[in-house]
């Protein structure tokens, strides 16, 4: 961190909890996508934990203002201790957290305790539940493998002693983890790592996703699946009082001047509505009937004054700056590509015409175009597998290959995929030569599409498009049943490993969704996973990208930048890289 | 012997109904201009399915949303950014963050399986090379957002959409006429069974029927004709049982029976030929109908692939163009369509009127 960086520090005194939200403040915001349900355990999508994030407490949570981002303690007293070996972690509980009330604890007030953050872990090790987040945990700590392995298909046995997740004393865990590992901390801030208490799962065990009970600032409200989420401020919540001293950004600044001294949360009721359209999403902000909104891509060009020279230099459009129009922007910990199915026999395994088949549909594929025509230059093309503002980024490796379609029919040429008299390539052997790349049903999948097609088109290959929703074709990809398809993946936590992992052979077919399999990839992955941040972890990552340059398992796509826009009358906000979002520490002085 | 032999008899006019019906079509001046409106669109789709027009419609050839020529002066003129501006951001940020650090890297030469093949690739890929096109600064109705001409579009797509609206009626018709004669013609059990079919089918709103249809099969023309098809037979179905009920007891096909016509021939070649004005009419306005489902279809992102276009299609793509101003695709479909439905409504209303037997 740069001794520059402001230290900023939210001061939490235990009193007695203090209902300081004004419940005559409403929030009212949007997600563009259906959430999922509530279960921290159960949900992995963005737009669930966007709410899952403002009900359950994890251990350690962000700093608001702090950048790069900065851990602290969120439910704990301090940071917690870590062995000289990287392989015990204790925690120390603050006393005095409640859970909100519920049906389950029977009108007693519930004290939050190191056995529900146990018990909360050991959640995403269960079989039973089969919790996206499995790959964080699996095999991470002592003891883990064989609890798992013993419940078989069934459920977990919580309360069999576990060396590696231990409760020394009501307000004292302890993590014993299998390898060194001096990066774990930030994957407990994940909002998937929030307390829950065993009562309320075991009390609503049929719809864990509908009653999410936690010590968090909001408590779920009312909730209609896929249309309106209402959160209102947990009137137990624990007295917490924004205290910062703003460093020079004016950003920063602002934000301190709103909230100095104030208890958060302020705003007493968050209105989420789901609007999956983009026009609507964006009248509605444009009408005031939303606070906080993205700009949709249709949209960028109207509401921004983007510079040629720089596309990523903007400023508001004047007609959108004189109301008071606070624009804020951000590019995201995230990378998007395009993957092949590397166990497919046409376009997967090592050979080198099958890597020059995937280099030369990489090459084709207009990535600057794309990100001209359809990002409108809010984009950066991606040339590394950890993004910019990710420990670990290698701001001057460039793993994309040239876009050169020429060069890259003379190279399918040269191993032999010849062009038959239909028009279309061939296969080396002969057969017929045909591809299909899954893809969503929306009008900017149409956009893609219509890139793709071109790609393929100058190629001189059969191109297929199988169109299907998300789940569905995830689905499919899990059981090895696709071609190409392209993701998105975000930061859930800032460090390098999470992006590395996305090619592992032990994650394949689980979050290495290529199903790519290389030892020496393998190899030095299990390397750097017993190394801090550094230079010498930052050799290893190079290593391992040439790997992925060089077989070609993805075709690296682009880095958004995010711009958000918020009204003149909301106070408080700065958008953080990995806290989904910032509803607490929002004032709204109408 | 000389005989009288009795004057050749005059040819007799032939008043088939269908050529008074002609008659009368050719005296209604609405229904005769609707009728060659009709006639035209069906030409120029003709033309577009040979590829005799707007065979390059998915060529870029003008700037992204050049305006129509005679608004060039007053479209909206937003920024539009190419590659070229993006991949200059990037070399200078990329050469910036080598002067940081040890200067740029990336796959050496000696570290990439295929770096022998992608040189002397370079090396071949002249006959791969073309010289980058000129591109337009303004078009007669315009391009759309990758510079397409929204011209050829509107060609392309209203072959597409006569194709679909056209094929699909007829399919319907073939349904619709085939189960409604064994309904009305046999009665009994079989009626019956038709027309609990029939009762499950029209129970369902049309529109989700639809798209409960086009979520499971897959994209393509194919199977939006044999989608809409599948969902519009139910119309022509009731007229049709009801109009064999009612012949299957007349004098001329009592007849037919008495000179040992079977079932098939006194349906099809007795009761069918007189019936058929009310196809002609219901064939004009189900196609109406289909192009307009093929439009909502193809809005929805339930219709014609990438690689087609249709009406629907194009007006897909007018919500986000709106936002931003650019009106020019959405106008065009929108009065190409209003035209063609149009002239097809009227000539279906002119054609019921021509071709009804109980007006002199």
């Amino acid at each position: 961190m740069n001794p520059h960086a402001l230290l900023a520090t939210v001061a939490a005194l235990v009193l007695l909890p203090a209902q300081a939200a004004d419940m005559n403040k409403v929030l009212r915001v949007a997600l563009n996508a259906p959430e999922t349900g509530f279960d921290p355990a159960k949900v992995s999508d963005l737009y669930s934990s966007t709410v899952t994030e403002n009900i359950f407490d994890p251990l350690v949570t962000y700093d608001y203002l702090a950048r790069p981002a900065k851990l602290i303690p969120n439910t704990v007293s301090a940071l917690p201790s870590i062995s000289a070996d990287g392989k015990v972690y204790t925690f120390r509980l603050k006393p005095g957290i409640f859970f909100a009330a519920d049906p389950a604890f029977k009108g007693k007030k519930r004290e939050l305790t190191a056995a529900d953050y146990a018990y909360s872990i050991k959640r995403h090790l269960d079989p039973g539940i089969h919790s996206p987040w499995s790959f964080l945990v699996d095999g991470r700590f002592v003891g883990g493998n064989e609890l798992v392995k013993a419940a078989g298909k069934g459920a977990l046995n919580y309360d069999a002693p576990l060396e590696g997740i231990k409760v020394l004393d009501k307000y004292t865990l302890q993590l014993t983890l299998t390898e060194t590992n001096f990066n774990f901390l930030p994957i407990l801030a994940m909002p998937a790592f929030g307390a829950v208490a065993r009562e309320v799962i075991k009390a609503h065990r049929d719809n864990t996703n509908a009653h999410p009970v936690g010590t968090g600032p909001y408590l779920l409200k009312e909730w209609k699946p896929g249309s309106r989420i209402v959160l209102e401020a947990n009137p137990g919540f624990r007295k917490l009082v924004f205290n910062a001293t703003p460093g020079s950004d004016p950003l920063d600044k602002a934000v301190v001047q709103a909230l100095q001294g104030k208890t958060l949360p302020q705003v007493g009721r968050i209105e989420i509505s789901v609007i999956e359209e983009e026009q609507p999403l964006w009248l509605s902000f444009l009408n005031r009937q939303l606070d906080i909104s993205g700009i949709p891509q249709v949209a960028l060009q109207s509401a921004l004054v983007i510079d040629p020279k720089n596309p990523l230099k903007v400023r508001l459009a004047e007609s959108y700056a004189r109301q008071g129009i606070q624009l804020q922007r951000q590019l995201l910990p995230e990378i998007t590509f395009h993957f092949f199915n590397m166990q497919d026999p046409v376009v997967g395994g090592d050979s080198k015409d099958k890597i020059a088949l995937r280099r030369a549909i990489a090459m084709s594929f207009p990535v600057s175009e794309a990100i001209a025509s359809i990002r409108r230059g809010q984009a950066v093309p991606m040339n590394y597998i950890v993004p910019p503002g990710v420990a670990g980024h290698n701001p001057a490796f460039r793993g994309a290959p040239k876009y050169d379609p020429a060069a890259a029919n003379a190279l399918l040429d040269r191993f032999g995929y010849r062009v038959g008299a239909d028009g279309y390539r061939t296969r080396p052997d002969g057969k017929p030569l045909a591809i299909e790349l899954a893809c969503g049903t929306s009008s900017t999948d149409k956009q893609w599409n219509e890139y793709w097609q071109k790609t393929f088109d100058t190629l001189k290959i059969r191109l297929g498009f199988r169109q299907g929703k998300w789940n569905e074709l995830s689905k499919a990809n899990h059981q090895g049943k696709l071609q190409m398809w392209g993701m998105a993946w975000g930061a859930d936590y800032p460090d390098g490993e999470n992006f590395m992992q996305l090619l592992y052979g032990r994650n394949a077919g689980d979050s290495n969704a290529a199903d790519f399999k290389n030892a020496d990839y393998d190899r030095l992955f299990e390397a750097s996973l017993k190394l801090p941040h550094g230079p010498q972890r930052n050799q290893l990552y190079d290593a391992m990208n040439k790997i992925a340059v060089a077989q070609q398992p993805w075709i690296f796509g682009d880095i958004r930048m995010r711009s958000t826009l918020a009204h003149s009358y909301v106070k408080g906000l700065k958008l953080h890289p990995l806290l989904n979002t910032s509803w607490r520490y929002l004032d709204l002085q109408k | 012997m000389p005989h009288s032999s009795p004057p050749p008899a005059a040819p007799h006019p032939h008043n088939s109904l269908t050529r008074i019906g002609w008659r009368r079509l050719r005296r209604d001046r609405v229904g005769f201009a609707a009728l060659c409106i009709v006639g035209a669109y069906l030409l120029l789709a003709l033309a577009a399915w040979s590829g005799l027009v707007a065979s390059h419609w998915q060529d870029e050839v003008a700037h992204p949303y050049a305006p129509p020529t005679l608004f060039a002066g007053s479209a909206p003129h937003h920024l539009e950014l190419d590659a070229a501006d993006i991949d200059a951001a990037d070399r200078r940020a990329a050469s910036a963050a080598a002067q940081d650090s040890s200067g740029a890297t990336g796959l050496s030469a000696d570290e990439d399986p295929l770096a022998a093949d992608l040189a002397a690739a370079e090396q071949q890929s002249a006959q791969y090379r073309s010289a980058g096109q000129a591109r337009a600064d303004s078009l007669p109705l315009g391009a759309d957002q990758r510079g397409r001409d929204v011209l050829q579009k509107l060609l392309q797509g209203s072959a597409t959409s006569l194709q679909v609206g056209i094929a699909g009626a007829l399919l319907a018709l073939a349904i619709g006429t085939v189960l409604g004669a064994l309904s009305g013609y046999f009665g009994g059990l079989l009626d019956d069974l038709l027309m609990w079919g029939y009762s499950v089918f029209t129970s369902v709103p049309d529109m989700l029927l639809l798209l409960a249809f086009a979520a499971v099969s897959g994209r393509g023309i194919g199977t939006v004709v044999l989608v809409m098809a599948f969902t519009s037979w139910t119309g022509t179905f009731r007229l049709m049982r009801a109009e064999f009920l009612k012949h299957k007891g007349r004098d001329y096909v009592r007849a037919a029976d008495a000179i040992g016509a079977g079932h098939g021939r006194r349906m099809f070649h007795h009761i069918l030929p007189n019936v058929g004005h009310l196809l002609l009419v219901q064939f004009s306005m189900l196609t109406v109908a289909l192009i307009k489902y093929e439009a909502i279809l193809s809005f929805l992102g339930f219709g014609v692939g990438v690689t087609q276009v249709s009406w629907g299609a194009m007006l897909a793509e007018a919500p986000a163009e709106l936002l931003q101003g650019y009106w020019w695709q959405m106008l065009a479909v929108t009065l190409c369509m209003s035209l063609l439905v149009t002239a097809f409504s009227l000539l279906a209303d002119s054609l019921r009127d021509a071709l009804d037997p109980k007006v002199k």
